[in-house]
């Protein structure tokens, strides 16, 4: 007969990458100290250097193309966009233009706070979208379980991702009948937004009975009941990642104050 | 005997809250695939809150905004705007603001007052007025004429999300209108949404 040991092996989430495996905790602990240090960071390419970091982990566990995909708007948006437009917009004593469009100057000045606001912008998205794209949601969840989250909340986000994809596909087939019993969806404006309602309507009432059912499965399946949970997927921790995740944390805080003096007193 | 017919507990709002979360997404799919020029994400919330209260109302909002940053993650930062928007419907419908056509209507102007004061500090000063949506244009046009950054936030966000909320909130009513007595009865609100003949039903059986 398997020992526990054994079926939880089987049962091991283990995908053979280093950082596909690495335990959900440590990425977000990476994620929680890019925040705290893209804000004490004196130097605006803190936030390319992470994006960097951080796409070469990505790359390393196989999921560079979406998540390059994922970062595009953010760089096209919150890195260029943004610095353009603060570069023309930034007001201040002694500014140092360097171009001229009408009556628009862009200053140097403009475009280091531009860059600035961009890079604690990347700083935060790029290590939230490599742990979404190297991380299951199931594997974030239960490692979040370890640390203290109810089940209530496990189950409120587990079925959310799940129930997302199925109301789209159930809203698409609505659509469709909806355009059979002639429902004009194509017009102007008035036309269009009075498609609206018969569309959202017969989606959001015919779920309420799945909901009712949902809710009486989990009742009688004793969620409600108190005490330890099993679970059918095993993620392990590792005392190495602890003592990773505690150095992090330890190297956040000097990185914050040497670079706070420097960015705010210095 | 109490007014409020008896209801189910729990776990009917533990479940409706992730359809909840996932109607404001299809509002959204809906709404960009009519080419409407509004967001229409948060008719869910709404539904949430207005027949469960304010928690799962909140809890509707972060996980909204959760969810959205899971693809987008500059969006995670209005999770908190999403909650309080949540908040605000749960504790005004728990008033009896959801129940008439005008008042929703005043829920609507609201929760836009809200979603002005929540939203504009992060995207001035996290995301410096530019966002994916229409509003980047508005406010860098504004900030061209003339205006300082908090200014043109205030009245790109306004132009946008006034329409769109009290739309959200109407359709919301009309929805809530729509379900049944039988269900209601189950949600910690719903006795406020019940039909006046079942009511008077229940207190002339008593």
């Amino acid at each position: 007969m398997e020992s526990a040991q054994e079926i939880a092996a089987r049962f091991a989430a283990k995908k053979g990458n280093p950082v596909l495996d690495l335990y959900p905790a440590s990425k977000l602990m990476f994620v929680l100290c890019m925040l705290v240090a893209s804000i004490c960071s004196p130097h605006w390419c803190f936030g390319f250097i992470v994006f960097i970091v951080c796409g070469i982990l990505t790359a390393f566990a196989g999921e560079l193309k979406g998540f390059l995909k994922g970062m595009r708007i953010i760089l096209i948006l919150f890195v260029g966009l943004l610095t353009v437009v603060r570069a023309f917009f930034y007001t201040g004593d002694n500014l140092h233009y360097f171009l001229q469009l009408g009556s628009f100057h862009m200053s140097w000045e403009g475009v280091a706070v531009g860059l600035g606001m961009g890079s604690i912008v990347l700083s935060v998205t790029s290590p939230l979208l490599m742990t979404t794209k190297t991380a299951t949601v199931e594997d974030i969840v239960i490692a979040l379980e370890h640390m203290g989250l109810s089940p209530t909340a496990s189950f409120l986000v587990l079925s959310t991702f799940q129930m997302v994809p199925e109301l789209n596909a159930r809203s698409a087939v609505i659509q469709d009948s909806q355009k059979s019993r002639s429902i004009e969806v194509e017009g102007n404006l008035l036309v269009r937004a009075k498609a609206f309602f018969p569309m959202i309507t017969p989606l959001v009432l015919s779920s309420f009975a799945s909901t009712e059912e949902k809710s009486v499965a989990l009742e009688s399946r004793g969620f409600n009941y108190k005490c330890s949970k099993t679970r059918i997927r095993v993620i392990t921790d590792t005392p190495a990642q602890k003592r990773g995740r505690i150095l992090m944390g330890i190297l956040t805080g000097i990185f914050c104050v040497v670079g706070g003096y420097f960015k705010w007193f210095a | 005997m109490s007014d409020k017919p008896k209801k189910k507990l729990e776990m009917i709002t533990v479940a409706l809250i992730p359809f909840a979360v996932a109607i404001n997404f299809v509002g959204y799919f809906l709404a960009s695939s009519l080419k409407l020029p509004m967001y229409l994400d948060s008719i869910g919330t709404y539904i949430v809150a207005a027949t469960c209260g304010w928690l799962p109302g909140l809890i509707t909002g972060i996980l909204t905004g959760v969810l959205e940053g899971v693809s987008y993650p500059p969006s995670m930062a209005y999770a908190i705007n999403c909650a309080a928007c949540g908040v605000v419907i749960g504790l005004l419908a728990s008033k009896g603001w959801m129940k008439k056509f005008l008042p929703a209507l005043g829920v609507g102007l609201v929760v836009t007052l809200t979603s002005v004061l929540i939203s504009t500090p992060i995207t001035a000063f996290l995301f410096g007025g530019i966002t994916e949506t229409g509003n980047s244009v508005i406010a860098i046009a504004l900030q061209a004429a003339g205006f300082g950054l908090i200014p043109a936030v205030i009245v790109s966000t306004v132009l946008t999300e006034a329409l769109d909320k009290v739309l959200v909130a109407i359709v919301a009513f009309f929805i809530i209108k729509a379900i049944s007595d039988r269900f209601l009865s189950k949600l910690p609100l719903g006795h406020l949404y019940l039909k006046k003949s079942v009511v008077q039903a229940s207190e002339d059986d008593d």
